[in-house]
């Protein structure tokens, strides 16, 4: 696809500095109009630097969780350093999910927000030591601050509560 | 371009200095304009670009050079003052409105001027365009996103894709 259309002539530092002018809403529509741009905006500098923008127009974020594909992990990036420091918004204490099979990071942050998590469980992992009765269950919310897990069999509807504020 | 004039009582009259562009077309300009650019500054401050010589720019074309030097004249003078503190509400609004207007132009314009600035280091220029092309994009669907900006239609292997993805940024599109 590249190099059909004028636009295509920007490299990816510029096409970046453009979309990370965008509010976080609108890097999520953007993100879907084509793969350099998904590339482009799930990158874990962008994402920081997009939020930590929004926080300076007036939309708080405190951090966020960026999956890695590669390692299937999920990090926490506190946004604010000071914060950070002074303990104010420490690492989310996650242990009270459980554990599947022997690594506990196969659960993946799929949004988060006001301490509402929306969690993916990969499933290859899932079938082996975990046991949610029934349900083939992929999705479950969890509040941090409860420290509950609830099952979800309706991610859109997670995701819109944990998202909407988002604007 | 601009005929010299009296400065404004610095050193008499203010220092010209040429940049060639890519299509070998010559322009002379005031260096303080130039010296929006952080690149050509270093140039200049070190004496290079005045007289016969001039200051090739092998990646910017005459007619996006004209356009990046017409932005650079307009905002020398706030630049020279350092951000200008002293600037008048008046002229803060009228290169405001400069500005506006500056952009309003045809999208492959604004991606060369967004390279030129880039390569130039023209900090305000670039976040000048970046910012237009951000606005074109907001509250767009990604298809009108793509319509909007020129890409071809996509694939059926894209269009499943984008598709999928649809399902975990659903939110997004309230």
């Amino acid at each position: 696809m590249p190099g059909t259309d004028p636009f295509s002539r920007l490299h990816d530092d510029l096409v970046a500095g453009i979309l990370v002018l965008l509010p976080p809403k609108h890097v999520a529509r953007a993100r879907l109009v084509c793969r350099r741009w998904h590339l482009l905006t799930t990158d874990h500098h962008f994402v920081r630097t997009s939020f930590t923008l929004s926080r300076h127009a007036g939309r708080p974020v405190a951090g966020f969780f960026h999956n890695d594909q590669i390692c299937v992990a999920n990090y926490y990036f506190p946004l604010d350093r000071d914060a950070e420091n002074d303990g104010d918004h420490p690492y989310p204490d996650l242990s009270f999910i459980p554990e599947t099979s022997t690594n506990p990071w196969s659960i993946h942050v799929t949004s988060s927000c006001n301490g509402l998590l929306a969690l993916n469980l990969l499933a290859t992992r899932l079938s082996q030591s975990v046991n949610f009765g029934d349900h083939d269950p992929q999705m479950f919310s969890c509040l941090i601050m409860l420290k509950s897990v609830v099952l979800s069999n309706n991610l859109v509807m997670i995701d819109e509560r944990a998202c909407r504020n988002f604007d | 371009m601009a005929a010299p004039e009296s400065g404004d009582g610095n050193n008499g009259a203010a220092r010209m200095v040429t940049l060639i562009s890519s299509d070998n077309t010559r322009f002379e300009v005031e260096a303080a304009a130039a010296s929006l650019s952080q690149t050509l500054q270093l140039t200049i401050l070190d004496g290079g670009g005045g007289g016969g010589d001039g200051i090739p720019l092998p990646n910017v074309d005459s007619a996006t050079l004209s356009k990046v030097l017409e932005y650079c004249i307009k905002h020398a003078p706030a630049a020279a003052n350092g951000g200008a503190p002293n600037a008048t509400a008046v002229d803060r609004a009228e290169l405001e409105r400069f500005d506006n207007e500056f952009v309003n132009i045809d999208q492959s314009v604004l991606y060369s001027l967004i390279m030129a600035a880039h390569n130039l280091e023209i900090e305000g220029l670039q976040s000048l365009v970046a910012k237009k092309v951000a606005d074109m994009i907001k509250g767009k669907s990604p298809m009108e996103i793509r319509r909007t900006l020129g890409f071809p239609d996509p694939t059926p292997e894209e269009q499943a894709e984008m598709n999928a993805h649809m399902l975990e940024y659903g939110w997004a599109y309230e």
